[in-house]
């Protein structure tokens, strides 16, 4: 694949991970969006280590897997939470914070 | 190229004492783990910052292969955020003893966590460790948001603040990804080497999404949605570490980015900050004039000083360095006194946040009365406090570089802002309450009088800070050339 390829992917990839961010409510959907933002950054890390040949690339893309999965871990535990106060993942009901 | 393990020895210093204490918290019995860990942390800090006052050089040093570059700029300003860990200690404690955890010692040592990151990323000098340390700070923060017993609000604003963060944090990311496809470096000196000669659109779209990724961390205008949910939900200790620290260690950890990056194409970019910093400006001054909650006020008003900041961005690169650590010295200050009087105030049910809270506040506690005329007046900018001198040298470094229509808009969100910053003393001093005495737990009154006391001495004497950042300035340009 030439490195147009892995910056279309990409592109591809992070669109779909911010439309996912826009349109969906459902707290672990938003999770899923997340993680395909970090990892469209990932795919271009790659694609352009791979055109450079030299490693920075790869080595950030292990810290952004790294950090994703600190992430996730993180994320889940306060959605675990809130769903023990509030019985539900759906953004709208998390609504005390306004104006 | 070295290592030069021991320019490290602070932050190594900190890690080791933060892994330890998670040792530690499995073998103290849990009545006494309060006192204890606050007293061991405020140990550590205290180790901490006679460790970096020794550690930060004049003329900078590279450790790690390039990776990590001291200067007295950083030294300076991770002095800022120990400064802001050691006060926030003091005042978490006084609210633990009212607010119940079950989680103690996982409260301080994320405090350290928290601090490690942002002294971390305050001394990056490539792309990888400024995202990675950049990480352990929010994540440390989304963690300490979420930690109290039956508290909804503090977890629902985590879950906001680390929503939209992420967001901010991969945006970073694809932009580092992007500089890094154009330049095939993640060092900023090669980075800036190869992006001088070659600006494509690329770069162009690289820039603006790191650009983006950094507002969204200061909670400049397009990106402040969290902000106000964030600071008002979050327990009050950790408001305060999270508005100063994050702050501090992103407006630095910019200025060290884009100064050797941009500095060929200095022009637009700064346009683009000063359009973007005073619409902040702006908008947070008039957003806090509705606020009947203390801390929301608080948060749009931390919206306008990042708008002020970022304007002092936009000015020659000399004078802008200066402008900003001198403000982001006096904001520090004056964020930790404000949410600490705020915190100190609070008690069960919340109540003392709320601007209704605070009737009669001068007939209860003449003290505290007085001290919030000080810490309110110096978030307006009256002098002789140090606010004061903070915007002055803002709008002396605008009207230098001939912006004098944006010294203007400053000017006038600022005394937009006296508008609400006097609405709390109104009710303190003006209006009637019921009366019933205060009791302030004694560190947190600590914190908040040592804050009060930095913003009138350095007030009266700013050629102090003023000089402290002119050697950062220099030290910094040193560097860079």
């Amino acid at each position: 694949m030439s490195i147009t390829g892995y910056v279309i992917l990409s592109a591809l990839l992070f669109s779909v991970g911010l439309f996912g961010l826009i349109v969906r409510r459902n707290v672990i959907s938003l999770f899923f969006s997340l993680e395909l933002l970090l990892n469209s950054a990932n795919v271009l890390f790659v694609g352009f280590s791979k055109l450079y040949g030299n490693y920075y690339g790869e080595l950030f893309v292990f810290f952004v897997l790294a950090v994703a999965a600190a992430e996730a871990a993180v994320g889940l535990a306060i959605v675990v939470a809130l769903y023990r106060l509030k019985g539900s993942v759906n953004t709208e009901d998390y609504s005390s914070l306004r104006w | 190229m070295e290592l030069n393990l021991s320019l490290f020895t602070p932050e190594l210093f900190l890690a080791c004492a933060g892994i330890l204490l998670i040792l530690i918290d499995l073998i103290i019995p849990s009545r006494e783990k309060n006192g204890l860990f606050a007293l061991i942390t405020f140990g550590i800090t205290s180790v901490a910052i006679v460790l970096t006052a020794v550690y930060s050089p004049f003329s900078p040093q590279e450790a790690f292969n390039g990776f990590i570059k001291k200067d007295f700029l950083s030294g300076l300003s991770q002095l800022l955020v120990l400064f802001t860990l050691l006060l926030t200690v003091l005042v978490s404690y006084d609210y633990l003893e009212r607010f119940k955890t079950n989680y103690v010692g996982e409260y301080y040592y994320t405090l350290i966590f928290a601090s490690l990151g942002a002294m971390l990323m305050i001394e990056a000098n490539e792309l990888a460790t400024l995202f990675v340390s950049l990480e352990v700070m929010s994540i440390s923060i989304y963690v300490l948001m979420a930690l109290f017993k039956r508290d909804y609000r503090g977890k629902e604003a985590a879950l906001k603040y680390f929503i939209l963060g992420s967001v901010g944090a991969a945006t970073l990311a694809y932009g580092f990804a992007l500089l890094y496809g154009i330049t095939g470096s993640t060092l900023y000196p090669e980075v800036a080497k190869a992006l001088s000669s070659n600006l494509s659109a690329a770069a162009f779209l690289g820039i603006a999404l790191v650009l983006s990724g950094f507002l969204f961390k200061v909670g400049a205008v397009p990106f402040h949605g969290w902000a106000p949910d964030a600071y008002h939900g979050a327990p009050t200790p950790v408001s305060l570490f999270m508005g100063a620290v994050v702050k501090v260690a992103a407006f630095v950890a910019l200025l060290k980015l884009f100064f050797p990056v941009l500095l060929p194409f200095f022009e637009r970019w700064g346009e683009v900050a000063l359009i973007f910093g005073l619409v902040s400006a702006l908008f947070g001054a008039l957003a806090a004039l509705g606020q009947e909650n203390l801390k929301r006020m608080l948060a749009y008003s931390s919206i306008s000083h990042a708008g002020v900041i970022l304007s002092a961005l936009a000015t020659l690169p000399a004078l802008a360095v200066y402008s900003v650590f001198f403000y982001l010295f006096a904001y520090t200050f004056m964020t930790i006194a404000a949410f600490g009087i705020i915190s100190l105030l609070t008690v069960k049910g919340f109540k003392g946040e709320n601007l209704s809270d605070w009737r009669g506040l001068y007939s209860k506690s003449p003290s505290l009365a007085l001290l919030s005329v000080v810490i309110f007046m110096a978030l307006a900018g009256i002098p002789p406090l140090l606010g004061f001198w903070a915007k002055f040298y803002v709008l002396v470094a605008l009207v230098k570089t001939g912006k004098v229509l944006p010294a203007l808009i400053v000017m006038v969100a600022s005394l937009i802002s006296l508008g609400f910053y006097l609405k709390p003393l109104v009710y303190a001093f003006m209006k009637e309450g019921k009366e019933e005495r205060v009791i302030p737990g004694f560190s947190a009154y600590a914190a908040v009088l040592i804050s009060s006391l930095v913003l009138i001495f350095l007030g009266l004497f700013p050629e102090v800070v003023s000089q402290a950042s002119l050697l950062s300035l220099a030290s910094f340009l040193k560097g860079v050339m």
